[in-house]
């Protein structure tokens, strides 16, 4: 009976079935205005948590136009987690695909930097292994290691200098991207945290195809076999604390 | 179960608006609730933000992420996270709602009622007595504020309320806004309901201001409290006697300093309260 009730509500709520209003009781008011209250109250909650997570977004598209966007977003996809602060992961293809903002090319970028700093701020804290036994193994050995990136990480490879179009809207400045050359080369960065302290780092590209290899859980051989700069990078990403761990 | 150490007087919701003043003037608030799912497996400057706070000040932990009332197996992964956090903190009060949040993975981030059946009263009660035990204290129920009723429900709220925290020998914590909001918006009698209430198992109260929609009242926690709701605590505190007290505030939050004057009106009925059963 209770669990059929409660999916009968997440089926109304999320998906306009109607089967729960026979589950309400109309005498006071109706059990579609019930339904709705509750609906109003859950597209309110995503769309605060998505206005505090695009700042940058949100003035690239104007309030009412972001509020109008996220809205279709919320409608489409269903919270499936548990923390609040998971929510749109997704927003990013979403924009991709999202007709009104096809002339907005750097847009889907912008969004997935602004929720790569959100990720950062938000991931828990771990402590990182000592790397210093590294310095002692054999070339054989080095090559069947697997190193990870710090959770706090995202990589990002943008044909837009999304970076300069996201510092010039910090701190209440308001600069257009008309006034940003957009016709750059491709750009590639990581995101993350050391600390307190969140990054967003402009990376070589060569490094940024390195950094991706480990997060596709690469081995160092098999790395090392498609990067001539393996050991330079391999050394730059220690000193940078990029990676949290390793393991064979 | 272990026991926990004892709060009084009237408490702040810690809101992040206010941690650099909180942090900078030291005000002389006894108490903070703070929302412990915005800290749960986060790390940087949020854990930061708790564990400065917990030196400062008693803390008492509210959460929405148990989903008492849920068909879903209990989130272990949440649990655990919230065991942690109350093993290093050592919070005066653990407390989350008597309603559930979501089911199969789907997630409403809203405080959602429960039919008030024999069954519902059997399922949330079991659900309560497993996080207590897994936590090792006992923890305070929240009755919500609701905008729907069901049809299969078999009994009040307030006897729905009161049957859950005896069956399951766990705490309430008693929201006088959501019981006014809910009164006005099911109508039924706020002091009937209140008669109802388990004394002995109120271990605190919350204050928070509604926002009215035409027909029913929202509660939004946006606004200062409203004049019915301070009659009704009044009300509560004659009956009950004085309880730790929350004012809340969750949407467009204002300075500290208007928090304050609600804490000190309802600091005032708690003291009125206390020379009178003296
Ligand atoms: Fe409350």
């Amino acid at each position: 009976m209770l669990p059929e009730l409660q999916k009968q509500f997440m089926d109304g709520l999320l998906r306009k079935d109607d089967r729960v209003y026979k589950q309400l009781d109309g005498r006071i008011r109706s059990a579609q205005q019930q339904l709705d209250i509750y609906r109003n109250s859950y597209q309110g909650g995503l769309l605060k948590a998505m206005k505090d997570i695009y700042p940058v977004t949100q003035r690239l598209l104007g309030g009412e136009f972001f509020e109008a966007m996220c809205l279709r977003y919320i409608t489409q996809t269903p919270c499936q987690s548990l923390d609040i602060n998971k929510y749109s992961e997704t927003f990013a293809e979403f924009a991709e695909q999202f007709k009104p903002v096809d002339e907005l090319i750097y847009l889907s970028d912008v969004i997935r930097l602004e929720w790569g700093w959100h990720r950062a701020y938000q991931t828990a804290d771990i402590t990182l292994e000592d790397f210093t036994p590294l310095l002692s193994f054999d070339s054989a050995k080095l090559q069947s290691l697997y190193l990870s990136l710090v959770p706090s990480m995202t990589l990002l490879a943008s044909s837009y200098p999304v970076d300069l179009i996201w510092s010039a809207n910090q701190n209440g400045q308001a600069d257009t991207p008309e006034n940003i050359n957009l016709d750059i080369k491709p750009r590639y960065f990581t995101i993350w945290r050391n600390g307190f302290d969140s990054h967003i780092d402009l990376i070589e590209p060569d490094l940024f195809e390195f950094l991706l290899s480990i997060e596709n859980k690469l081995n160092l051989g098999a790395i090392q076999n498609n990067n001539s700069n393996f050991e330079k990078h391999l050394v730059t990403c220690l000193q940078r604390s990029y990676f949290s761990a390793y393991h064979f | 179960m272990i026991a926990r150490n004892p709060i009084s007087g009237v408490g702040i919701g810690l809101r992040a608006e206010h941690y650099e003043y909180v942090k900078r003037e030291k005000p002389t608030t006894p108490w903070f609730e703070v929302l412990i799912d915005n800290y749960l497996g986060h790390g940087g400057q949020i854990q930061q933000h708790l564990r400065d706070f917990s030196e400062l000040y008693p803390l008492t932990f509210h959460g929405v992420g148990m989903s008492l009332g849920s068909c879903d197996p209990l989130n272990k992964n949440y649990l655990g996270l919230l065991k942690k956090a109350i093993n290093t903190y050592q919070p005066a009060l653990i407390s989350d709602h008597l309603c559930w949040t979501g089911f199969q993975n789907e997630y409403v981030h809203d405080l959602l009622p429960m039919p008030y059946t024999e069954e519902a009263a059997q399922h949330v009660a079991d659900r309560i007595i497993q996080a207590q035990d897994y936590l090792n204290t006992q923890i305070l129920i929240e009755n919500v504020s609701s905008y729907m009723q069901y049809r299969t429900s078999e009994m009040s709220e307030a006897e729905f309320v009161a049957y859950v925290c005896e069956l399951a020998d766990c705490h309430l914590l008693l929201d006088i806004n959501n019981i006014y909001v809910s009164a006005f918006n099911h109508q039924f009698d706020a002091k009937e309901y209140l008669a109802l209430m388990p004394e002995n198992r109120i271990k605190e109260m919350h204050l928070a201001g509604y926002e009215e929609q035409g027909d029913y009242l929202l509660d939004t926690h946006g606004q200062t409290i409203h004049a019915p709701v301070w009659e009704l605590y009044h009300e509560a505190i004659k009956r009950f006697g004085a309880r730790p007290t929350l004012i809340e505030w969750d949407n467009d939050i204002p300075e500290f300093q208007v928090l304050q004057q609600e804490a000190n009106k309802a600091e005032q009925i708690l003291d009125r309260a206390q020379t009178h059963a003296a």
